[in-house]
C-alpha cells in the first residue's frame, strides 16, 4: 500500500511537535514523573480534599465528621457572608482598573524609552520585591498610622491640627493592594506594548491618525493580550488576599480571604472554610475563563 | 509634485541621504533604485514626514511640508512589510483611513468596495490580515492607501516578498493602475529589472547619493557614472586615457590596443576615462573570419582568446581574454554561431563604435 514507506515515516516524524525523545513513550513518562508526583501531592490531593470537607459537616471539638451535607454552602449565601464575598469581588475588581489605569501609562513609557533607560525603570519596577512582602506592608503602617510620616509632615506644615485617620480604614487596604500589585500589571503590559511593531503606529499615522485614535483603535487594541494577563494576574491573587487587610484594614474590611483563614485557624470550622475555598476557587476559574475568551478573541480567532 | 531641495539627514554622524535633490511631476511613475541601504526608504520616510530632513525642504504640491506631520500629508504609503492591522479585518483596515475623515457610513463603504475590487479582492473584506497570502495582503496594502486618494502614493519594495511570478503579474497591475489612476507614484526597489520595467523615470542611488536621474532607457544607454552602469544591466567597463579627438570620435587606448568610442563633449587629450560596452552590442567571430569588418573610425576591433561560453537559456555569454587582466563579455542569441567556436581559440570582437560610451566618473 504504502508506496513511498520511507517518505511516509519521515514526514510523520516531523509533524511531531517536540523532536525525537530517545527511549520513546516509556523515557518521556518517566521525565514528566517528579512534576506529576509533585503536582498530585501538593496540589490535587489538598483541592480533592477540600472539596470533601466542604461538604461534611463540622465536628463538636473542631474536628471533621463525615456526615454529608450541603449546609456549608447554603450558610455562604448568609447576608454577613455574602456582603463579605461582594466587598471581596469589589476591592479585587477596584485594584484590577486601578492598577490598569495607574500601570498602563508607566508601561507605555517604559516601552517607549530608548535602551539603556528602558532596562532601569523595569529594574525599578522589580526593586520592591527584593523585600519581604510583610516588610513592605509594615512600611505601610509606619507611613500611615496616626503619629505617621503623613499625618507628622501634615502636621508639621500645620495642614491640620489633629491626625487623619487613615490607617486601619477600606482606603488603606486598597492602597496597600494596589501597591502590591501594580508591577505584576506593568510587566505584562509592557511585554506586549514592547512587542508592537513601530510600523502599525507609522501606518495609523500615514492614513491620517494622531494621538488619542492611534492609541484607541491600533496601540490599545493590540496590547490587550498583555492588559488580560495583567488583569488576571492582579484579580485572581487579589480576591484570595487576607495578609494585608489583616495588617492595614480594621474590622469592616474582612475579605474571603480572612474568612477562610479564621475558619481553619480560630473558628475551627474547616468544612465551611472549605465551602468558602471552593466558591473562591469557582470564582477564579471564571475569571480564567473570561481571560481565556478575551485572549481568542485578540488572537483573531473568534 | 513632490519636490527635494538639497536634502540631507543624518543619524548620529552617519550621512544616509547628501543633498539630494528631485522634482517628480504629478501622474509620474519614479523609482528610487539601488542597493541594501543606499537611503531608499530614508528618503521615502523623509517625504512621508517620519523622518525631518537635517538641512534642506521637502515640497508636497508646491507646500513646503518640512513641519507638516505625517498625518497632515496629502501622501500615503505601502510599506515595506505592509503594516496591516493584525486586529483589523481586509475591510476595517481599508476602512481605517476614510473612518478618519468623518466620512458618512455609505460613503465609506461605497469607496471600501471600490477599492476591494481595484485590487481584486471583493470577496475577501471579512478576512483578518494573516489568513491571507502574501501577495493578498500586499493588494491590501495597496487598497488601504489607494482608498484615501492620495495625490502621491509611496510605495517601498511592495514586491519584495513575493516569488518571481507573482512579482512579474504584479508589477504589470501595479504600472496599469498607475496610470489608470493618474496617481503620482515614489516606488522603492533594488530590483534594476522591476525599476526599468515600470518607471516613468529612475533615480539610482549610492551611499544616500542620486547618481542619476532619466528614463530608463537613456539610464541604460547612457549612464553617467560607473556605478550606474554596473548596477543596471551588464556591463564592461574599460578603464582607458583618451589618446585622440576627431570630429566625430574620440580614441581612447585601453590596454595597448586603440579603440574608437562616442563622441563626447568635455574631454582633453590624455584625461583618464572609463569605457562602456553593453555585451548585447559586442559580435565574436573566429580569428580567420571573412566576415569581420576592418577596424575604421566606425568600428572597434580586438583580438582575444575566448575562454568560455555560458548558456543562459534565450542567450549565451562569451567570455573573452584580450591581455593579462582585461576580459570582455559578450551577450549573444543562442541561436548565433559563436556556439561553433571551441573555446581556447584565437577570436575578434567588434563593436560598432557609437556603442562605446566614455564615463569619467
Ligand atoms: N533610524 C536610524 N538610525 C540610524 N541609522 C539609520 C536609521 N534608519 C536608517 N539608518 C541607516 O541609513 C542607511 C540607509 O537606510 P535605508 O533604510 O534608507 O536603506 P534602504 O536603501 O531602504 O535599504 P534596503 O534596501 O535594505 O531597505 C542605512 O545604512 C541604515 O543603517
Ligand atoms: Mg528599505
Amino acid at each position: 500500500m504504502a508506496v513511498f514507506p520511507q517518505l511516509r515515516r519521515q514526514r510523520s516524524k516531523r509533524e511531531e511537535p517536540i523532536g525525537e525523545i530517545p527511549g520513546g513513550q516509556r523515557h518521556r513518562a518517566i521525565l514528566l514523573m517528579p512534576g506529576m508526583i509533585w503536582l498530585v501531592i501538593f496540589s490535587i490531593l489538598p483541592l480533592a480534599l477540600v472539596v470533601v470537607y466542604s461538604f461534611a459537616s463540622r465536628g463538636t471539638y473542631g474536628g471533621i465528621e463525615f456526615k454529608w451535607t450541603l449546609e456549608n454552602y447554603a450558610r455562604l449565601a448568609d447576608r454577613l457572608y455574602l456582603a463579605i464575598l461582594w466587598r471581596s469581588f469589589l476591592f479585587a475588581f477596584a485594584t484590577t482598573v486601578l492598577c490598569l489605569v495607574l500601570g498602563y501609562p508607566m508601561a507605555y513609557a517604559i516601552a517607549s524609552s530608548p535602551e539603556p533607560r528602558k532596562n532601569r525603570l523595569l529594574l525599578l519596577i522589580v526593586v520592591p520585591f527584593w523585600t519581604n512582602f510583610l516588610i513592605r506592608t509594615y512600611a505601610w503602617i509606619i507611613i500611615l498610622r496616626g503619629q505617621g510620616l503623613i499625618n507628622g509632615l501634615l502636621m508639621h506644615l500645620g495642614l491640620i491640627s489633629e491626625p487623619l485617620r487613615m490607617l486601619y480604614t477600606p482606603g488603606a487596604v486598597l492602597l496597600g493592594f494596589v501597591y502590591n500589585w501594580l508591577p505584576f500589571m506593568i510587566l505584562p503590559l509592557y511585554a506586549s506594548l514592547e512587542k508592537i511593531d513601530r510600523s502599525y503606529i507609522e501606518a495609523a499615522m500615514d492614513l491620517g491618525a494622531q494621538g488619542r485614535y492611534v492609541l484607541t483603535k491600533v496601540i490599545l487594541p493590540l496590547s490587550l493580550p498583555g492588559i488580560a494577563a495583567g488583569c488576571v494576574l492582579v484579580f485572581i491573587p487579589a480576591l484570595a488576599m487576607f495578609a494585608i487587610p489583616d495588617l492595614l484594614g480594621g474590622a469592616r474590611t474582612m475579605l474571603v480571604g480572612n474568612l477562610i483563614k479564621n475558619q481553619f485557624l480560630s473558628a475551627r470550622n474547616w468544612p465551611f472554610g472549605s465551602a468558602a475555598s471552593v466558591f473562591l476557587i469557582v470564582a477564579m476559574l471564571l475569571a480564567l475563563f473570561i481571560y481565556r475568551h478575551v485572549l481568542q478573541r485578540a488572537q483573531g480567532h473568534g | 509634485m513632490v519636490k527635494l531641495e538639497s536634502v540631507s539627514k543624518m543619524f548620529g554622524d552617519f550621512l544616509a541621504v547628501d543633498n539630494l535633490s528631485m522634482d517628480v511631476a504629478e501622474g509620474e511613475f519614479l523609482t528610487l533604485l539601488g542597493p541594501s541601504g543606499c537611503g531608499k526608504t530614508t528618503t521615502l520616510r523623509l517625504i512621508a514626514g517620519f523622518e525631518q530632513p537635517t538641512s534642506g525642504n521637502v515640497y508636497i504640491g508646491n507646500k513646503m511640508v518640512n513641519d507638516v506631520p505625517p498625518y497632515r500629508r496629502d501622501v500615503n504609503t505601502v510599506f515595506q512589510n505592509y503594516a496591516l492591522f493584525p486586529h483589523l479585518t481586509v475591510y476595517e483596515n481599508i476602512a481605517f483611513g476614510l473612518r478618519l475623515r468623518r466620512l458618512d457610513p455609505s460613503t465609506i463603504d461605497e469607496r471600501v468596495r471600490w477599492a476591494l475590487k481595484l485590487v481584486k479582492l471583493d470577496n475577501l473584506g471579512e478576512r483578518k490580515p494573516r489568513q491571507l497570502s502574501g501577495g493578498q495582503q500586499q493588494r491590501v496594502a495597496l487598497a488601504r492607501a489607494l482608498v484615501c486618494h492620495p495625490k502621491v502614493l509611496l510605495l517601498d519594495e511592495p514586491l519584495g516578498a513575493l516569488d518571481l511570478k507573482m512579482r512579474k503579474a504584479m508589477q504589470i497591475e501595479l504600472k496599469s493602475l498607475q496610470r489608470r489612476l493618474g496617481v503620482t507614484f515614489i516606488y522603492v526597489t533594488h530590483d534594476q529589472e522591476e525599476a526599468l520595467a515600470m518607471s516613468d523615470r529612475i533615480a539610482v542611488m549610492n551611499a544616500g547619493i542620486v547618481h542619476q536621474l532619466d528614463t530608463a532607457a537613456a539610464i541604460y544607454e547612457y549612464p553617467k557614472t560607473r556605478f550606474v552602469a554596473d548596477f543596471i544591466g551588464e556591463a564592461n567597463l574599460l578603464q582607458a586615457r583618451v589618446s585622440e579627438i576627431t570630429a566625430d570620435t574620440v580614441w581612447a587606448e585601453v590596454n595597448g590596443h586603440r579603440l574608437p568610442c562616442a563622441r563626447r563633449e568635455g574631454l582633453r587629450p590624455d584625461q583618464a576615462i572609463w569605457i562602456m560596452v553593453r555585451p548585447e552590442n559586442i559580435r565574436v567571430l573566429p580569428v580567420s573570419s571573412q566576415e569581420a569588418p576592418a577596424p575604421s573610425e566606425k568600428t572597434a576591433v580586438v583580438k582575444g582568446v575566448l575562454r568560455e561560453v555560458v548558456y543562459l537559456g534565450a542567450t549565451l555569454k562569451a567570455i573573452t581574454d584580450i591581455n593579462p587582466g582585461l576580459t570582455i563579455t559578450a551577450a549573444r542569441l543562442s541561436s548565433s554561431s559563436v556556439v561553433s567556436i571551441p573555446t581556447d581559440s584565437e577570436v575578434q570582437l567588434h563593436w560598432p563604435s557609437s556603442a562605446g560610451h566614455i564615463l569619467t566618473e
